[in-house]
């Protein structure tokens, strides 16, 4: 454990320790670290700026959009339905005054301000206390919560959210959604779970990124007028977004992983027998598999992962420093990286070596406090803060030191260390398989989804557009392309995933023939603009009639209806169609999707 | 039949044969061959300087509560809380200001209250479980089944809300009345209008066994690891009684009997009891009073009106 966590976990426990004598050292220490970082900022505006006020490619806010927001519904949608002992739903029971509290108590309990300021015959004192009412806790549902009123605001709620998913109206959709997903969890807060304040955070968020500027109906709107409408001649780029919500998004991340991975300070995430407590809790597991969950202690690969999960936790920041250096040399390569002359730089890591120095200090205090006597004992007294601010004080100076000095002398390295150790496809990907495994096992609500949905604010446009270029590939077979065929078998099994995901081939082609006329040639646009797999070709034939889709594949011809029910194999916006799409009008509904006219 | 192709980039090669070029002023070479113009390039920055600046402020503040405010709440940081959440004040120019970052307000509003220890410090080692039950007018006490000891069908598919709420009211206690008047009132609603005496909860627990003794009870055998949970040996403990008729909201008043179909109380002043309040118009009528009083000069006067319909508070 390293001396700044031992000292956080120390600080968080309850026995009462009497810091008085440095806490008001601490205090203004602290404080002038923040203003120093600040002032950090302020000597380099142009990295707060590339930080926090750069465009991105609207991609992945846009898929975040449509996991979180499913996830969202499926918390709120599930609320809908009854469960043992209620006759009625959740929903009513949680959130409406036939339910477990009475309107009168819930405001009483969690209304803040509104207690006072809300006088139930009376209303309000002035036309302007709602406003000051919303200031703090407030829901409507404090008001009233009869369940007509509550259960209408519901399905609005609900509404409101599928729109968001489907990026209709999205940012005001968002920002509707977030207030109403607000009253219903305001109204109590006996049912919270950790996924539910997953949701409450990030859709606060949502509500500043423009998450609806692709894979979006408001984007497509605004691209198919362009296409139809507006005489585009190329096609329509996606909008950027600004950045700032995004990398709020990261941060928030980081600290619920490093937050969570130093209050797990218990002798069980010592010892590792966490996992097996958490795996054998009646009120938790998807079922009861005492034996597998001992068999896979007795075998160590639970105590050897609640170990690894832990410092995972703690040290998920990390790829937050990894995403900063991996831009600077991306960038430096490029040109891009803004410049500042050598005064500034120099200031600006005087600042920041003060700033650092300020929570070493800090930090150098809490250990003498805090950290345990068997710790200490190795110390004189009199050393004690010095060297563990020492200790605090030379990670950043070590760390600069040796970043530059790999750069200089081991460049191979320290590409590794920024693409692996540091790198997003560690933590990231490390981070799906921990909670893919806590869901298999575990029943924590939709915390494990919400989290993975939340990932991807870390992607760039180019990985999302990998994705979906992986996605509607195809796999090589051994010995096709440059997939090696592995002899003896174990080593092709042992490989397998990696061939699988390494070594892929477009799969087969569809054609769109096409008119050659200006309007079909837009039509055939609005096809390309939906192929996110570049499955699709497009053929010029004077033969097909004009504004008519007309698909090629495997020596097939088909049109109309029947062409756009062909397209939903490689179309991702018509995937849901893909398995009804044999029955009569599933077609046309695809082809009106596309907004093709025949 | 006369064809031109043109094809989506990220597409296999054409051949010589098939390929010919559309011209470059084509509309069909702009909108169905040309890449599609990367979203990212050139980069530009959000918005202009001013807008950045004051969005600046907000990113600035948002992210440093952030940190403040999941930072722990005592210890050498407990002043740094009260430093974010207290008055300030400040000279400029001569006027002086009480700014106030008001972090924990600020919280509240915008839903950013957090608290990430989930199975921290440790995951329980016991399962626990709440028996809730109802003592009626006979005296007969009924098992009202709120707890899943022995009830959970497994697969565990569906997130059990209920059996959330059931560990929360062992957890804090001050959970427990308000949940003991739903149950009174929702006994009251399932019986014609009668109310129970009493609801009564016992905490059941059992306690998952250490691994190693499981380890040593299979003989290191991994085919024999394992317990049944319904072996387990199961605790229970007496955790109190809940009165119905003196806990407030624990009956049901006139408003919810009317909307159920069940007879109204004649006085229902005397059977319900609602939440005190005390409101803006508590205050000023308070104020009111006190001032009457102090203008007749006359002693003893109630110190708080009754209200229209309701008992005095």
């Amino acid at each position: 454990m390293t001396l700044s966590q031992t000292v956080l976990v120390a600080m968080m426990k309850k026995e009462t320790v009497d810091v008085s004598a440095h806490i008001e050292q601490a205090t203004d220490l602290s404080l002038y670290g923040i203003g120093l970082l600040f002032l950090f900022f302020i000597i380099r505006p142009e990295l707060w700026r590339r930080l926090f006020f750069t465009r991105v490619d609207p991609r992945p806010g846009a898929l975040m959009r449509i996991g979180f927001g499913l996830v969202v519904f499926i918390t709120f949608y599930d609320l809908l339905w009854p469960m043992n002992p209620l006759e009625f739903s959740v929903a009513k029971f949680l959130f409406t005054d036939e339910g477990l509290w009475m309107t009168d108590m819930a405001r009483q309990n969690y209304g803040g301000q509104l207690r006072e300021l809300y006088d139930p015959q009376h209303g309000f004192e002035h036309w302007y206390d709602p406003l000051k009412a919303m200031w703090g806790k407030f829901t409507f549902l404090h008001l009233r919560s009869d369940p007509p009123f509550s259960m209408t605001l519901y399905i609005v709620m609900l509404g409101c959210v599928v729109s968001m998913i489907f990026g209709f109206r999205t940012r005001l959709v968002t920002i509707v959604a977030f207030i109403l997903v607000e009253s219903f969890y305001r109204y109590s807060p006996i049912f919270y779970t950790g996924g539910d304040t997953v949701v409450r955070v990030f859709l606060f968020l949502g509500m500043f990124s423009r998450w609806g500027e692709a894979y979006s109906v408001d984007s497509w709107l605004r691209r198919r007028k362009a296409v139809l409408a507006g005489g585009a001649s190329r096609v329509p780029p996606l909008r950027t977004v600004p950045a700032w919500p995004f990398r709020l998004m990261m941060l928030q991340l980081c600290i619920i992983y490093c937050a969570t991975g130093i209050l797990k300070s218990g002798s069980t995430w010592k010892d590792g027998t966490a996992l097996f407590y958490a795996l054998n809790l009646d009120h938790f597991y998807r079922y009861p598999m005492t034996g597998v969950v001992t068999a896979a202690h007795w075998s160590l690969i639970l105590p050897n992962t609640a170990i690894f999960v832990r410092w995972w936790e703690v040290l998920f920041p990390l790829v937050g420093i990894g995403a900063a250096l991996n831009a600077y040399e991306r960038e430096r390569a490029s040109g891009e990286w803004p410049k500042a002359a050598l005064w500034r730089k120099l200031l600006s890591l005087g600042v920041f070596l003060a700033a650092w120095a300020m929570m070493a200090w800090v930090l150098g205090v809490a250990g003498v406090y805090f950290l345990p006597p068997e710790v200490q004992s190795h110390v004189h007294p009199a050393q004690r803060q010095a060297l563990y601010s020492g200790v605090v004080m030379a990670v950043p100076v070590v760390s600069i030191a040796l970043y530059w000095v790999l750069r200089l002398f081991a460049p191979k390295v320290l590409t590794f260390i920024r693409h692996w150790v540091l790198g997003k496809r560690f933590w990231l990907f490390f981070g799906l398989l921990l909670h893919i495994g806590i869901d298999l096992g575990m029943n924590v609500g939709t915390f494990a989804e919400v989290m993975m949905t939340v990932y991807l604010c870390w992607l760039s446009g180019k990985e999302i557009e990998s994705f979906w270029l992986f996605v509607y590939q195809r796999r090589c077979a051994p010995g096709e392309g440059d997939r090696p065929a592995r002899s003896p078998r174990w080593k092709a099994f042992l490989f397998a995933p990696y061939d699988w995901f390494h070594f892929r081939k477009s799969g087969p082609r569809y054609v769109v023939r096409h008119n050659p006329s200006e309007a079909s040639v837009r039509r055939a646009t609005l096809v390309r603009m939906l192929d996110l797999g570049k499955r699709v070709d497009f053929v010029e034939d004077d033969a097909v009639p004009a504004e008519t889709l007309c698909v090629e594949h495997q020596g097939a011809r088909l049109t109309g209806n029947a062409a756009a029910a062909a397209l939903t194999r490689v179309l991702p916006v018509l995937l849901w169609l893909r398995p009804v799409r044999k029955l009569p009008g599933v077609g046309a509904v695809a082809r009106v999707l596309m907004s093709q006219r025949a | 039949m006369g064809s031109k192709k043109t094809r989506s980039e990220g597409a296999e090669p054409m051949s010589e044969e098939e390929r010919t070029e559309p011209g470059p002023q084509s509309l069909a070479e702009g909108l169905l061959h040309e890449p599609i113009p990367e979203p990212e390039r050139p980069r530009k920055w959000a918005y202009a300087n001013w807008l950045i600046a004051l969005i600046s402020v907000f990113v600035a503040y948002h992210a440093t509560v952030l940190l403040v405010h999941n930072l722990p709440n005592g210890g050498l940081s407990k002043e740094l809380h009260n430093w974010f959440n207290k008055e300030h004040e400040v000279e400029i120019l001569g006027t002086k200001w009480t700014p106030n970052l008001d972090m924990r307000t600020y919280m509240q509003a915008t839903g950013n209250t957090q608290s990430w220890a989930m199975f921290a410090p440790n995951p329980h080692r016991s399962n626990s479980f709440m028996k809730v039950m109802v003592k009626d007018q006979d005296g007969d006490v009924w098992d009202m089944a709120h707890d899943i000891y022995g009830r959970r069908r497994y697969p565990y598919l569906f997130y059990d809300r209920m059996g959330k709420i059931n560990r929360r009211i062992i957890e804090q206690k001050g959970y427990r009345r308000h949940y003991a008047a739903w149950v009174c009132r929702e006994w009251e609603r399932t019986h014609g209008g009668e109310p129970p005496i009493e609801i009564q909860f016992v905490k059941m627990w059992t306690r998952v066994p250490p691994p190693e003794k499981l380890i040593a009870e299979a003989g290191g055998n991994p085919f024999k690891m394992g317990y049944d949970p319904m072996e387990l040996k199961l605790f229970q403990r007496d955790e109190g009684a809940i009165r119905c008729r003196t806990t407030r909201n624990a009956q049901l008043p006139n408003e919810l009997r009317e909307r159920y179909g069940l007879p109204l109380l004649e006085d229902e002043s005397k059977v319900f009891r609602p939440v005190v309040h005390r409101t803006w118009w508590d205050k000023q009528e308070t104020a009111r009073r006190a001032k009457e009083r102090k203008a007749q000069g006359v002693a003893g006067q109630p110190a708080r009106p009754a209200r229209d319909g309701g008992p005095s508070k």
